[in-house]
């Protein structure tokens, strides 16, 4: 396995990736940051995406639940987002 | 801001009273247009959300003492007193059930500035005490911390970093006599950070200098939405000081409908005085470079798309053509929504409603006018130039059950930017 030291040599390792794999590995950095936004409804997408046997459908409703979890997460104009 | 009192409304109510208003309560024919006009209206049928009954409490205080029938109704104990409990209930009128989108003025046949009269009024219920908790705390938040969400100068610095790190290149900070002082909204920098990147890639290869200000990064106005001019005129104040002091020939307001209404048509009479800079939308800006040949693109998006016309934009600011020009270089199957441009219907979240937890179910309601708009067209993506538009689409369509993506004009323009790679092999 080749090594990978920075940013730019890691984006292009993970364009050269097939979706498959692209996928799994999103899923991997997902699980790592997932306990931060404390909702228990991404370990279930997480586990869909880490599968390389996801089926089309399987996907597509992570697909639609992780969509209603960014819309749920979005900070509404004027709220207070507590960004220091 | 200090306990709401009926005594502090009726006097901060009577301040506003100006000539327009006493001449467009004057000029009102009750023809009932205005009623149509208004989404919260048509879309809950409830007869509390006609725009001129918004305006109810301010139009008795007009005619109780300006005048001459009313002034003798009020003589013989013939006229309605206005009681705290209906400026309370006024309260949510004029601030969950008005977006300030002003369909109401564009179609009033008397020419009436229903917009500038609920403005007023709110000036009023501000100054007294009776408005939202969320605009409150926004209101406080951008003058003590720089944004209505409190986005700190070193949130913005990271983002910044972050946005180098992914383009390449360096973004300028403070950078004196830049062409453009580039703002930015707080929605922008938390939820669309691909924005500032958009906006770099396309400075760069137009090949323009630019900058961010570390002491004036913000361009929404509380202020504004509240409606509060002192809070609006320190709010103009601190961009315009920014922009002086950087030597920029113009201000660029980003993707975001009040922020532009604010500093471009607003900005200069808060502050008293004229800018020694242009201030321009971003679309503005990319249609210029478009014309000058400086925004080259390549490939375009084969889905069907429409596009979400910001009300402060089209009725405010008269920036139509600019996003379809704009569109037309990436969007090779664009069709127009039923009363698109000027008369678009609003996201239903614009003027501060979003800003407003009263409010979040009603925003929802109306959301069902754009829902219609949308079903009609049977589009694949939608696309629009305000992020707050952008949040209340997502949040409307998801709502529905309607799986259309929402993207930001300028990102996508970006998207199908010209690259040094792909020019060589052209």
């Amino acid at each position: 396995m080749a090594d990978i030291s920075n940013d730019a040599t890691f984006r292009e390792a993970l364009l050269k990736l097939e979706a498959v794999d692209a996928r799994i590995v999103g899923a991997k950095f997902v699980e790592s940051v997932a306990p931060l936004a404390d909702d228990q409804r991404l370990r279930r997408i997480v586990d869909v995406a880490s599968s390389s046997e996801a089926t089309e459908e399987e996907l597509e409703v992570s697909r639609k639940l992780a969509k209603s979890i960014m819309v749920d997460t979005y900070t509404r104009c004027g709220a207070d987002g507590d960004w220091k | 801001m200090s306990k709401p009192s009926l005594e502090r409304g009726i006097n901060a109510l009577r301040e506003q009273i100006d000539a327009p208003i006493a001449s467009f309560f004057s000029s009102c024919v009750h023809c009932g247009m205005c009623a149509d006009a208004c989404l919260f209206h048509t879309e809950t049928g409830d007869p509390r959300y006609v725009p001129i009954h918004k305006l109810e409490p301010m139009r008795r205080l007009w005619e109780q003492e300006y005048t001459l029938v009313g002034r003798l109704k009020k003589l013989v104990g013939l006229s309605k007193k206005i009681t705290a409990e209906e400026l309370e209930e006024w309260q949510e009128l004029v601030y969950n059930s008005c977006s300030l989108c002003g369909r109401c003025s564009m179609v009033c046949p008397v020419g009436n500035d229903i917009v500038y009269m609920i403005r007023k009024m709110r000036e009023g219920m501000s100054a007294a005490g009776y408005a939202p908790e969320g605009l409150i705390g926004a209101s406080t938040r951008a003058v003590e911390i720089g944004s209505p969400m409190g986005v700190t100068i070193k949130a913005v610095e990271a983002q910044v970093k972050h946005a180098e790190k992914d383009l390449g290149f360096e973004i300028p900070m403070d950078a004196e006599g830049a062409e453009y002082l580039v703002l930015m909204s707080s929605m922008e920098i938390m939820n669309y950070p691909e924005y500032l990147q958009a906006v770099a890639k396309i400075m760069n290869q137009a090949g323009k200098s630019w900058t961010i200000s570390s002491e004036a990064f913000e361009a929404t106005n509380a202020g504004i939405q509240i409606g509060a001019s002192d809070i609006a005129r320190v709010l103009v104040q601190r961009i315009v000081d920014a922009a002086e002091k950087l030597k920029v020939k113009t201000v660029i307001s980003p993707e975001c409908g009040h922020a532009y209404t604010a500093i471009r048509w607003e900005g200069a009479n808060l502050v008293g005085r004229p800018f020694n800079f242009k201030v321009q939308h971003i679309l503005e800006v990319l249609d210029e470079l478009r014309e000058q040949g400086l925004l080259k693109t390549e490939g375009s998006e084969a889905s069907r798309m429409t596009f979400h016309d910001p009300c402060q934009l089209v009725r405010r600011g008269g920036v139509i053509e600019q996003p379809r020009n704009l569109l037309q270089m990436v969007a090779s199957d664009f069709v127009e929504m039923k009363d698109h441009g000027t008369m678009n219907w609003c996201c239903g979240a614009g003027g501060g409603v979003s800003a407003n937890e009263d409010a979040h179910e009603l925003k929802l309601t109306s959301f069902n006018r754009k829902k219609k708009q949308l079903d009609e067209l049977k589009v694949d993506a939608l696309v629009t130039a305000c992020a707050n538009c952008r949040i209340a689409l997502e949040e409307g369509l998801e709502e529905n059950e309607m799986d259309i993506p929402v993207l930001g004009l300028t990102e996508m323009l970006a998207e199908h930017l010209v690259t040094e790679k792909s020019g060589k092999e052209e």
